[in-house]
């Protein structure tokens, strides 16, 4: 063992500073500046995306370092994520730093728990080993259930972290059990070793990707998880929420799609229907109970998840093109979610259910714009990013084969897009009255104009982030 | 010094041509700039709308300029000039590019487009009530319109097809009250389902075609080779993404309700985006670039036309309500342009094109004159109104000239686009030209009956508020009426250009269903091996 690891780990090193850093200026929250926090999280993502992209002309193709005798890999795939993932944690820091008042005292604890849990999501990704990879979701995991039942003295906060902590807790194991059986199978724990030795679609290799699905995807909130997820969620601190659904959803999301492509790769039968299945129901039953939302909160969560689900349904085709299309719609997720949950945060302060957001338009036109904004892209409504991402996803789909995943694609959109419409008609009520909504402060607004940006100039300037998504999905089938 | 700059000029390669970009984006521009326009006085609020108008003229004044310097040459139409083409997502399992084009297929559509923006700015002109909103909502959907008008690739077209869903929804949703709440929702679903229809033939055609999936309409309109099933199925796809968009039988009533229960200009807007992106969609996707499902679903195609033509007219004549009348005029219209379209000929598609370009121009008149009549009056019943003639000369004439443009009167547009329509169908389909003869009369005897109810006979109730159409509301009518005299007029330049790009299309039609379109084109059907002409 030598040290020159901690050279490769440079970016969850820094990461892992910000953490401790944030904790210790947060023992004594009333001495400090409220933004010292958010700031402290800032520069360490900032050092370590700096990390990253100064790695990337490093890992060029084949040639990339293994750490520990391969069980990190600091490839494109692995950089593009941590990249992803940095982005995200900094928005979520920037658009819930307005928020002091409902983490008080310990805004310090939050901003290290969303460090933890991009620091999660970052090991996951650097992951050539099952066994690592389960440690990585582990580590999101419970800072996810950390960050829910941040506010202890609030029952329902309580509850959703208990309940989470449960599902935490059974969804690594179910993961566990799908590393055992693949361990049983091939003797290896490495996923290049796993789809060396994995040739045949048996019903063992099948129990295998099972398990890692329903572990990864009760995480994710997929199929039967959904309705915990957005209840869990709905009920904690909202700053909570949405760390737990930005960094959360893109660390699950990316660990998905590595095991998958790298690990199961020869043997697609095992897995590739329950992916479709379980991609495309979440999507089309998320719009449903979207459509019977009464609450804004419910309604982007449900419609996250959606979009979350979406990209595992272009895995199936297991192409650099059916990869590419997966990160694009992860790449695409990070934004969409930070600036729904941000609009959230923002609108919702004095409730946000339907008869009190009604009417926004008049009150505060442009916090309802970038509500507006937030939900057309949700829906994956033209031009916006999240439109391309979904063509790009189902064509994928249609390509590897899954026609029918279309058809139910376009029925979860056309049922999303009418439950997002139905909101813009109550948001753009003109005979409501209700109080104005405060502006927000100024690193907020960084952060909402920054995701907005990113999602209006996403679809447009979309062939360049492909390609990176594209150069990103390629280590992924090197060797195969 | 000079001379050298100058040579070194000459020899330069020429700018890229960006008209058409100018042309769609130009109210995407407009529109980004009312979003910021605050409209607390008149007077902002007037900045508003010039604003709005600006735009859109920008689009017409610069689509006019491109598309009569292209008539002036004689022999285009059969490839798109100009165009602008650029690789947009390359990298997705089916690559998108960035390509505009104008050929006789649409071009003329996308200056119709144009001319409708000007009059529905126009005719918005007096929206007093949430003008910012108004006005930028009318110009991002018209982005939608313009874009899948221009659009020469299928990802792309999908992507403007969707995009004024959202607008023109909230738009009718604006009209206030339950009904207008419902009206949006049904023409939501409906338009979504379209999009989303669309979307998965788009897919299929792509990665189904031979070689490397593509969208590019240029070369899947030109690759014969496509299975018949797969045809098929993308053919029954538009079909059916185009039944919903454009109001066609069984999908009419979310039309018709947006109809009656929009504003007016949404209504003009609504009705001019249904058929212009539906019908276009039709040609160039359904068509272009399935030809094989055309040839085999011609006699449903065929029936489609019928019972939607038969119960546009029926309906209109037997509807009570004015407005309404106005959307089974656009249903009855719709079934015409499909009856062209499953006439296989270049002549008969070229006349359904010139249909969609009259009715685009006529029925926003109609619902101009409609618009005026039913919100001074402030009843829509035709029983209930009567000699509004007397106070409103101005309407009548209006009302006259739309009529006049919707049934085919001479000297306007409806005119030489019926008689395309007809003498193309009639070799291939005898009956459906005489259904269609039935209907059309019927309409006219609707549009008869609903115009001596409303502006002759005895004064009808509030008679006496309707006041004449003035100012922006008349230049809007006159703007109408103005092209669809133009294009009655001078349908002999503008026709062959058409002719030249349906002449494509109706020849690859040829090439793959010989046994239904050569008959159209007055030619015998080959041989086959069997003895039985025109066996596949």
């Amino acid at each position: 063992m030598t040290l020159a690891f901690l050279a490769d780990l440079g970016p969850e090193g820094l990461v892992l500073a910000g953490v401790i850093t944030a904790v210790v200026l947060g023992r004594h929250p009333g001495e400090r500046p409220p933004w010292e926090g958010p700031l402290v999280g800032i520069a360490a993502c900032v050092l370590a995306f700096a990390d990253s992209v100064l790695f990337w002309h490093a890992s060029l193709g084949p040639a990339v370092p293994d750490i520990e005798h391969g069980t990190f890999l600091v490839d494109r795939y692995t950089l593009f994520l941590d990249a992803v993932i940095l982005a995200a944690t900094v928005a979520v820091l920037l658009l819930t730093a307005d928020s002091a008042g409902e983490l008080w005292p310990l805004q310090g604890e939050f901003t290290g728990l969303v460090l933890l849990l991009a620091l999660g999501g970052m090991v996951a990704a650097a992951s050539q080993d099952v066994v690592t990879i389960a440690v990585g979701l582990t580590v999101t995991g419970a800072a996810a259930a950390l960050l829910l039942g941040l506010r202890k003295l609030d029952a329902a906060a309580a509850a959703a972290a208990v309940q989470s902590f449960l599902v935490v807790a059974g969804a690594s194991l179910c993961f566990l059990v799908g590393v055992v059986v693949a361990y049983g199978l091939t003797g290896q724990t490495q996923l290049t070793a796993i789809a060396r030795s994995l040739h045949h679609a048996g019903p063992a290799a099948l129990l295998a990707a099972a398990a890692m699905i329903l572990g990864a995807g009760a995480l994710m909130g997929l199929g039967p998880f959904l309705g915990w997820r957005a209840t869990a969620a709905g009920r904690a601190p909202v700053a909570s929420m949405m760390a737990v659904t930005v960094v959360g959803g893109l660390a699950d999301l990316g660990a998905l799609v590595r095991v998958l492509d790298a690990g199961f790769a020869h043997v697609p039968a095992a897995w590739t229907v329950l992916v479709a299945v379980a991609g495309a129901g979440t999507a089309l039953v998320a719009a449903t109970l979207a459509l019977r939302a009464t609450r804004l909160r419910r309604l982007v969560l449900l419609l996250l998840a959606g979009d979350a689900a979406l990209a595992l349904v272009a895995l199936p085709a297991l192409s650099r093109h059916g990869a590419a299309a997966a990160l694009f719609a992860t790449l695409v997720f990070a934004p969409l979610a930070a600036l729904s949950l941000g609009a959230v945060l923002w609108v919702g302060e004095g409730g946000d259910d339907r008869e009190r957001l009604r009417g926004l338009w008049g009150r505060s036109p442009a916090a309802c714009l970038a509500l507006v904004l937030a939900l057309a892209a949700c829906a994956g409504l033209p031009p916006l990013a999240s439109f391309v991402s979904w063509f790009s996803v189902v064509g994928a789909a249609i390509a590897a084969g899954y026609g029918w995943v279309g058809w139910v694609l376009v029925l979860a959109g056309v049922v999303a897009a009418t439950a997002v419409l139905r909101w813009v008609a109550i948001l753009l009520d003109p005979d409501a009255e209700g109080p104005p909504v405060a502006r927000p402060g100024a690193l907020v607004t960084v952060g909402l104009g920054l995701c907005g940006l990113a999602l209006l100039l996403g679809g447009p300037v979309a062939g360049p982030l492909i390609g990176l998504a594209q150069r990103a999905a390629r280590p992924l089938f090197l060797g195969f | 010094m000079i001379a050298s700059t100058l040579v070194a000029l000459a020899a330069a390669p020429p700018p890229p041509d960006i008209t058409l970009a100018v042309v769609v984006f130009a109210p995407l521009v407009g529109a980004g700039i009312i979003a910021v326009l605050p409209v607390e006085t008149d007077l902002q609020r007037f900045r508003v709308r010039v604003t709005a108008l600006g735009a859109a003229l920008v689009s017409f004044l610069v689509c006019g300029f491109d598309f009569f310097g292209v008539l002036a040459s004689a022999g285009l139409g059969g490839l798109p000039q100009p165009q602008e083409q650029t690789g947009w997502l390359p990298g997705i399992p089916v690559p998108v590019g960035y390509n505009l084009g104008g050929d006789g297929v649409n071009f003329p559509l996308l200056f119709v487009a144009t001319i409708l923006l000007v009059a529905l700015v126009l005719a918005s002109w007096r929206v007093r009530d949430r003008t910012r909103l108004h006005f930028g909502l009318l110009l991002f959907s018209a982005v939608g319109l313009l874009g899948a008008l221009a659009a020469y690739d299928l990802g792309l077209l999908v992507l403007f097809f969707a995009w004024p869903v959202a607008p023109v929804v909230l738009l009718v949703r604006q009209g206030g009250g339950a009904r207008a709440a419902a009206a949006a929702r049904r023409l939501l679903v409906s338009w979504l389902l379209s999009c989303g229809l669309l979307a998965l033939a788009a897919l299929l055609l792509a990665l189904r075609a031979s070689g490397h999936p593509t969208l590019d309409l240029s070369t899947l309109t030109t690759d014969l080779t496509l299975p018949r099933g797969v045809s098929t199925g993308v053919f029954a796809l538009v079909v059916a993404a185009c039944v919903l968009r454009m109001g066609l039988v069984p999908a009419h009533l979310p039309l018709i309700d947006a109809v009656g229960a929009a504003g007016t200009p949404v209504a003009m807007l609504t009705v001019g985006s249904g058929l212009l992106t539906g019908g276009y969609t039709l040609a160039r996707v359904a068509l272009d670039g399935a030809p094989r499902g055309a040839d085999h679903l011609a006699t449903p195609l065929l029936g489609l036309a019928v019972l939607t033509m038969l119960w546009g007219a029926f309906g209109a004549y037997a509807v009570q309500e004015l407005r309404r009348l106005s959307g089974y005029v656009v249903v009855c219209l719709g079934g015409l342009v499909v009856l062209g379209m499953v006439g296989y000929s270049e002549t008969s598609i070229a006349g359904a094109l010139y249909l969609l370009l009259a009715a685009t121009l006529a029925v926003p008149l109609l619902l101009l004159v409609v618009g005026a009549v039913t919100e001074r009056t402030r009843t829509r019943r035709l029983a209930e109104l009567g000699g509004c003639g007397g106070p409103a000369p101005r309407l009548s004439l209006l009302w006259v000239a739309g009529a006049a443009g919707v049934l085919g009167i001479p000297l306007l547009a409806g005119f030489p686009a019926l008689l395309q329509v007809f003498a193309g169908t009639f070799p291939e389909h005898r009956y459906g030209v005489a259904i269609g003869c039935l209907a059309l009369l019927v309409l006219g005897a609707a549009l008869f009956r609903a115009g001596t109810r409303v502006f002759l006979g005895p004064p009808g109730e509030n008679v006496e508020r309707l006041r004449d159409a003035q100012g922006s509301e008349l230049y809007a009518g006159a703007v109408l009426v103005a092209f669809l005299l133009l294009f009655g007029l001078g349908s002999g330049r503008f026709l062959p250009y058409m002719v030249n790009g349906t002449d494509l299309v109706s020849g690859r039609l040829a090439a793959v269903a010989p046994a239904v379109v050569l008959p159209a084109l007055g030619l015998a059907a080959p041989a086959a091996p069997g003895g039985a002409p025109g066996a596949p």
